[in-house]
């Protein structure tokens, strides 16, 4: 967790010879922590900061790539008002939002209606901290002033999983605290759609695991470079991982939460100003988490596809997949018409959990006979 | 370090204050929404204790747990004004303070006689750092022999640039849990593989056959001689034979001025 400049590395480790706390004292002063522990946080903080930054735009901009997106599948040109080609609309549309009133509803539960947005923002946004943009064991930008991701967890998936499963408290208890029947009966099935797909979400990623033999995200990256993009021999834990995703994420066609047809928005019709900003930015961060960890755990994340293309720098090439899993969501959007709620779980319970079943155990079986056999590397 | 000592307290207050709120919030949603930070709270003590994967799974099965229990909350309760103090049950209000005291008095001898907590039972002494904490938990947790096979197995040392520092805590609890403790963790998965079975008879749809008995084809669109009722196929047939019952009646009715 923190600075190694705290340790007592002299100790002699319970092993006697290169114990454990040996090896990783040499790696963490090599790479991760400098002798300093206000330095280290200095670099942290440096980092929170371009990190936050870019996620954030990233988002503003997104809202207008995927207006332009949807405006060319409708045959429509989407933004081009504000600024050139419609540049301009996400600061517009910020700007009307920190302008806007905030009303609370008479019948709201003041205080949870105040901290639901930021119930779902906070940990739509934490799931950024373990993405890595560039090989974790060296050093970063600017003599290492941006590391090259905030924590590099040993436990990331599971990092990963936590967050999005605390992140439907924001939904709920927006729909709960409203007071609107519309609002809580969007909360209500937003609970069940994510209870049900966050099984799903987690056990596509289950074969990844296997074959990687960790939980570390950059360890994942780097098993990728060395072998092959898990894409490939997990392409059905992919399919499954990114169907769930979607579905995590409350986006069409599974946006039967805040279906605008049926209950006129759902869990945040009561919400308004930044606060209905906040959810705003929760769901397109959320999809761009579940957009970033795909291209990291499926295709290589920072990693180039193949070793002469080596000279474009790892974040563009992250930053390139991530552009294609957000398209392939705008594309998704703008074609399919949105499910009925007794086929969105049947899909979960009949389809999709089994076939991830399967793909666990088929891994399985597979690595431990590879490895009786000698095939796995 | 102060500055661990500083995180361990904002941690253990925080979970102190967000238990007490579950005890004493009268809305039962906000006593759940106080559950989820305590928990949240205690996977914070978890990853300094250096136990990170149980920190996680801390979050991730029980804050579902809860979110299901926030849904059991709303549908079954009434959902606004919960039960104030003076109008519980004796059985609560007598017995509950009880057993609470009870409890707390048996963690804390548990805490003060035995060499269970690491480190000495201080967990904010100063000198518990990673580093001793890490010996502390291979002493006291898992033989060293695990962690030294279990290296290899997350390393993999085949890619290059794979550094030793990802040997977690994980691959070695997942080694002990799946040979040493193997017995019990069958045992505690069959009783969770019964809990779900009964889960599942109890609140599955009674058959077809048990409610062709008394109600044939109550479901849905029916294509049987007797529409489900209330669908709109009922009120078609009903429509019609009210029809021809009329027709009926006005035939009657023609014959007998005929006559």
């Amino acid at each position: 967790m923190f600075s190694s400049a705290q340790f007592d590395w002299s100790l002699g480790g319970p092993l006697g010879g290169p114990s454990l706390l040996e090896t990783a004292a040499a790696v963490n002063a090599k790479v991760n922590a400098p002798n300093e522990p206000f330095i280290w946080f200095l670099q942290t903080f440096i980092t929170l900061f371009v990190i936050m930054n870019v996620v954030l735009l990233t988002m503003a901009y997104q809202t207008w790539a995927e207006r332009k997106v949807i405006a060319f599948c409708q045959l429509r040109y989407g933004p081009k008002r504000t600024g050139p080609s419609g540049l301009l609309q996400p600061i517009a549309d910020a700007v009307k939002m920190l302008t806007k009133e905030f009303i609370v509803p008479q019948e709201a539960d003041r205080f949870v209606f105040f901290i639901a947005p930021l119930l779902g923002f906070v940990p739509a946004v934490a799931a950024f901290a373990i993405v890595p943009w560039g090989d974790a064991n060296t050093e970063g930008l600017f003599g290492d002033w941006i590391r090259p991701v905030v924590a590099n967890l040993n436990i990331g998936i599971l990092y990963m999983l936590a967050l999005s499963s605390v992140g439907v408290y924001g939904i709920v208890m927006a729909g709960y605290s409203s007071g609107n029947k519309y609002s809580m009966l969007g909360s209500l099935r937003s609970s069940a759609q994510v209870v049900s797909y966050e099984l799903t979400l987690g056990l596509s990623l289950m074969g990844v695991l296997i074959q990687a033999g960790s939980l570390n995200l950059n360890d994942i990256v780097l098993q990728q470079k060395a072998t092959i993009w898990y894409f490939i021999p997990q392409f059905v834990g992919f399919v499954c991982y990114f169907v769930s995703g979607i579905a995590e994420t409350n986006r069409n066609p599974f946006d039967l939460p805040e279906a605008e047809s049926e209950l006129v928005a759902g869990f945040h019709l009561e919400y308004s100003g930044m606060s209905f900003g906040l959810f705003y930015l929760a769901e397109y961060i959320n999809m761009n988490a579940i957009a970033v960890v795909a291209a990291t755990l499926f295709f290589g994340g920072w990693a180039a596809p193949a070793s002469f293309l080596e000279f474009i720098p790892g974040p563009l090439w992250l930053f390139a997949k991530f552009a294609f899993f957000l398209f392939l969501y705008y594309w998704i959007r703008s074609t399919l018409p949105r499910f009925r709620y007794d086929q969105l779980m049947g899909l979960v319970w009949k389809v999709i959990f089994p076939i991830v079943l399967a793909n666990l155990v088929i891994t399985a079986v597979v690595k431990i006979v590879g490895i009786q056999l000698g095939w796995w590397a | 370090m102060a500055l661990e000592q500083l995180v361990f307290l904002v941690f253990a207050l925080l979970a102190i204050v967000t238990s007490l709120g579950l005890v004493i919030f009268k809305d039962p949603v906000h006593c759940a929404l106080s559950l989820v930070f305590a928990f949240a709270n205690i996977a914070g003590v978890y990853i300094l204790l250096g136990a990170e994967f149980i920190a996680a799974i801390q979050v991730l099965v029980y804050s579902g747990a809860i979110l299901v229990l926030f849904l059991f909350v709303m549908m079954l309760l009434q959902v606004r004004p919960g039960p104030s103090l003076n109008r519980l049950r004796f059985f609560q209000s007598g017995f509950g303070p009880v057993l609470g005291v009870a409890f707390l008095v048996e963690v804390v001898l548990v805490v003060l006689t035995s060499g269970f907590v690491l480190n000495g039972g201080n967990i904010t002494k100063p000198n518990n750092t990673q580093a001793a904490k890490m010996q502390a938990g291979v002493e006291y947790s898992v033989s060293v022999n695990v962690i030294q096979a279990a290296g290899p197995l997350t390393i993999q040392g085949k890619a290059d640039g794979i550094q030793p520092n990802t040997v977690g805590h994980t691959a070695a609890l997942g080694k002990e849990l799946y040979s040493t403790y193997l017995f019990p963790f069958e045992v505690a998965s069959i009783i969770l593989l019964i809990a779900a079975i009964g889960a599942i008879v109890i609140a599955r749809r009674s058959l077809v056959s048990d409610e062709e008995e008394d109600h044939p084809k109550r479901r849905g669109i029916s294509l049987g001689s007797v529409p489900a009722q209330g669908s709109l196929q009922a009120f078609e047939v009903e429509r019609q034979t009210s029809q021809s019952q009329r027709r009926k009646e006005a035939k009657k009715r023609t014959v007998i001025l005929k006559k």
